[in-house]
This record gives structure tokens, C-alpha cells and sequence, in this order.
């Protein structure tokens, strides 16, 4: 009885366990364990030996190969002056703005060359992307009051010519999120902190959600969510993505 | 008639939004006391070196944007700095200094070397040897643009958790220009502001 107790167990391991190589914006694109990860709402993100900073309408691309003595190699007008972040996939940069996301391409990554736009509504928020999947929130933050609240899912695989998969308008104010194996974690402003499962694209299904951690941006990391928001800085084991547990909170004062 | 009387009423009501500075303090029922908004100024004459600095740990007062390098959790405090706390043990994140960057909002780090944005450009910081920084270098780059009004929920990750605010106002102390540039927004109790700023 006890051995398959154990079986079961290990069994459920193996088909949670929230993935190491999530897809949190951050240095994973860069394959260097040498930087550090950020939020989806980031202005700044590494990918190689550059680092990429959003200031205004204006990308900057640092050489940082000599972390002591970065050297700033180019500055590239996005022609688009409400640019509120920035994502690496280690192929593409991505661009939150306020009416749709930007894609360069890094071919050249000290030059990234204007590939496409994915217009949409005007509204504000980030962007992650997964695989050939990119996932952009629109939220009515009262600068972008005009826009919706949701979430698109976006092919991308033709980074010239992304194209709308689905629109899920069943949120309240979708901010950050991070992207770990088959999950979103969204944050959902005054709704809460949402688990996604995103297994299938075209019906992502709410799996859960933690009603009282108001947040605006999550990091998936190393089986660890950190999530920031109006009460502070909250810390959940993501082991089990459908079992999230609290481990410590930073309180604001 | 009533028809157009509230037309009247609400085309002047949208006037208003228009504009987000008045002079005129008895213009719109303004509060003897309101909570609101004051300007953080930055004087542009000092030296940026001066004002990158760390100090003991101090309370998270908001929490802005967030960043993770090795056992570090980096905290931003939306136009102020960083909060740094040793996160070995995630149960028990412990704070270890706290980095003043004026006019900061993002950060990245690689090597244990911190950037930081401030205003007109990027600061580079040492952090290796935390809580003692050493700031390495400044890279001046565009000038941000000055702003006449204090962000809005959501806005630079300023982030109270306000659901979208319907009471209408945000009053703030309007901008003086000759105090410097405006590097960010405090909450302040103010007493009879002659600025303000719709939200719908």
C-alpha cells in the first residue's frame, strides 16, 4: 500500500513541477546565468552580450560584455513614444506599448531591425512569449482608458506577420505576467493573482486564482512566483501550479 | 430645455478634463485639506555620483517593479531606488541595504554589476560587495521629458490599487518649474491645491 502511495506521489511530481526554463522576461534568453530576471513589465532586458534599454521612444543598446564598462553601441527611434516594455526571446525583442506590440529582430544584435506591428486597441501592458506565442494584456489603466481589459494570444511564428489567435475578455485589469511550462500567472489588479492553464491556445481555461494578492507583475523562477504588488512583495511555491504556496511576503508600510 | 441644460452642463464638465491646471483655487469646489500629489523635484546642477548612494535597509513604502539576481530580490520604490534583500531562504527574505537612485524605475543586473535608469541616463553600480556600492559610471543619454503631472494608477508602476478611479479628481501641488525638473510624485495632504487632473 505504502510503495504505491510513493508511486503516486512521485507520479504527480512528474506531471506538475513548474518548468525551471520559464519563460519569465529575463535573462534566460540570454543563456547567461550571469544576469539577472525581471518582470514582464521591464524596460531593460540582456540577451547576449547587450543589454537593452526602453527610454521614451527610444531603444538603447548597450554592449555589456565588460559588465564594469558598458558601452553604448546604438540608440533606435520605435517611431512610437507610449513604449511601456520590453521582452527577449533571444531571437526577437518585443515591445508593450500602448497601441500594440513591436517586433525587432536580432540578427545583428547590436542593430535589431524593425520586423512588424501587431496593432491593437489603445491601452497599456506587457507582453510574454512563448514558443510561437506571444501574450499580450490590455488593461484600462486610466491613462489608456479607451482600451479593453483582456488578454490576446497572438501567433507569432511568422515574426513578420503576427496574426490574432483568440481574445479572452474575461478579466478585470490584466497587468504582468510569467509564463512557466503550460502556465500563465496573470495579474489581475483588484481580481487577484490567476493561474492560466494555456495547454491549449485557443482554450485557455482559469485553473485558480488567489483573490487577495493585488498585483501588477509576477517572475517565475526556479519553482518560485514572485509577485509585486499593492501590499508588498509576495513569495509562493509554484511546484504545483494548481496547489500554489505561500511562503513569505515583504510587507509595504 | 433640461435636455439641454445637462448638454451644457456635461460639455462644460468636459472642458474641464481638458485642462488639468486651474488658477483659480474657488473654481470647482476645491477641499480646504485633500489628499493628493506633490512634485519630486531634481536639481539638474547636481552631481549624479552624489546621489547614488546605500543606506541601511528601509521600509518598502511602494512596491514597484521587481528583479531577481542570484540570491538577491531587488524591490523598486517607484522614483527613489531599490530595496535589497538577501533571498537564500525565500520563507525569510531579510533586508540589506537600500539603494537611493533618483528617478529610477527599472534596474538589470549582470556580474553583480547593477543598471540602473535615473534621469538623463544610465547609472552603473558595483554592487558585489552589498550593502557597500560603488558607483562606477554614468552614461548620459536622452533627457527624459519633464512632466506637469503627478502618474496615475498604473502609470511608470505606480500601482495603489485603485480600481479605476471614479470620484473624477486628482489634485496635485502644481509644478514649479524653477525648482528643477519633476523626477516623481509623493502622496501629500494638501491644502487647497490649485491643480488637479481628471481620470475619466
Amino acid at each position: 500500500m505504502n510503495k504505491i502511495l510513493i508511486f503516486f506521489v512521485l507520479f504527480l511530481f512528474t506531471i506538475v513541477a513548474c518548468d525551471k526554463d520559464s519563460s519569465s522576461p529575463a535573462s534566460e534568453s540570454g543563456m547567461n546565468n550571469n544576469t539577472g530576471s525581471a518582470g514582464s513589465m521591464s524596460k531593460f532586458t540582456f540577451n547576449g552580450n547587450y543589454l537593452y534599454v526602453v527610454q521614451g521612444q527610444f531603444l538603447q543598446v548597450y554592449n555589456v560584455v565588460n559588465a564594469a564598462s558598458p558601452v553604448l553601441k546604438n540608440t533606435i527611434d520605435l517611431k512610437n513614444n507610449a513604449v511601456e516594455t520590453i521582452f527577449s526571446n533571444g531571437t526577437n525583442l518585443f515591445f508593450g506599448t500602448q497601441n500594440g506590440m513591436l517586433i525587432y529582430g536580432l540578427s545583428n544584435p547590436q542593430s535589431p531591425d524593425y520586423l512588424s506591428t501587431y496593432t491593437h486597441l489603445v491601452s497599456c501592458d506587457p507582453v510574454v512569449v512563448s514558443g510561437n506565442l506571444a501574450y499580450v494584456t490590455l488593461s484600462t489603466g486610466t491613462r489608456c482608458n479607451r482600451g479593453n481589459n483582456q488578454l490576446e494570444v497572438i501567433d507569432i511564428s511568422d515574426v513578420r506577420n503576427p496574426v490574432l489567435l483568440r481574445t479572452y475578455t474575461s478579466f478585470d485589469n490584466p497587468k504582468g505576467m510569467a509564463i512557466s511550462g503550460n502556465y500563465l500567472y496573470l495579474c489581475d489588479a483588484m481580481e487577484g493573482f490567476k493561474v492560466l492553464d494555456i495547454t491549449d491556445p485557443m482554450d485557455i481555461q482559469e485553473k485558480s486564482t488567489l483573490p487577495s494578492v493585488i498585483a501588477f507583475d509576477v517572475i517565475a523562477k526556479n519553482n518560485i512566483l514572485t509577485i509585486t504588488g499593492k501590499d508588498g512583495v509576495y513569495q509562493y511555491d509554484c511546484t504545483d501550479p494548481l496547489n500554489l504556496k505561500f511562503i513569505s511576503k515583504i510587507n509595504v508600510q | 430645455m433640461i435636455l439641454k441644460l445637462f448638454l451644457f452642463f456635461i460639455s462644460v464638465s468636459m472642458s474641464f478634463f481638458l485642462v488639468s491646471c486651474r488658477d483659480k483655487d474657488n473654481y470647482m469646489n476645491v477641499p480646504e485639506e485633500v489628499q493628493g500629489y506633490k512634485p519630486v523635484y531634481f536639481d539638474t546642477s547636481q552631481n549624479i555620483f552624489s546621489l547614488v548612494y546605500s543606506t541601511a535597509p528601509m521600509p518598502v513604502q511602494v512596491a514597484g517593479k521587481i528583479y531577481i539576481f542570484k540570491n538577491f530580490l531587488f524591490v523598486g520604490e517607484p522614483g527613489k531606488g531599490v530595496h535589497v534583500f538577501d533571498n537564500i531562504d525565500p520563507a525569510n527574505p531579510v533586508p540589506v541595504a537600500f539603494i537611493n537612485i533618483p528617478y529610477n524605475f527599472d534596474i538589470a543586473v549582470k556580474d553583480s554589476i547593477m543598471y540602473a535608469d535615473t534621469y538623463m541616463g544610465l547609472v552603473v553600480i558595483n554592487i558585489s560587495a552589498i550593502p557597500d556600492i560603488q558607483v562606477l559610471q554614468f552614461i548620459k543619454s536622452l533627457s527624459n521629458s519633464s512632466t506637469g503631472t503627478p502618474p496615475l494608477p498604473g502609470e511608470n508602476t505606480i500601482f495603489n490599487g485603485t480600481r479605476r478611479i471614479s470620484s473624477g479628481k486628482i489634485y496635485f501641488e502644481c509644478v514649479d518649474f524653477s525648482k528643477g525638473v519633476v523626477v516623481g510624485w509623493e502622496s501629500a495632504t494638501l491644502r487647497k491645491p490649485k491643480c488637479y487632473q481628471s481620470t475619466n
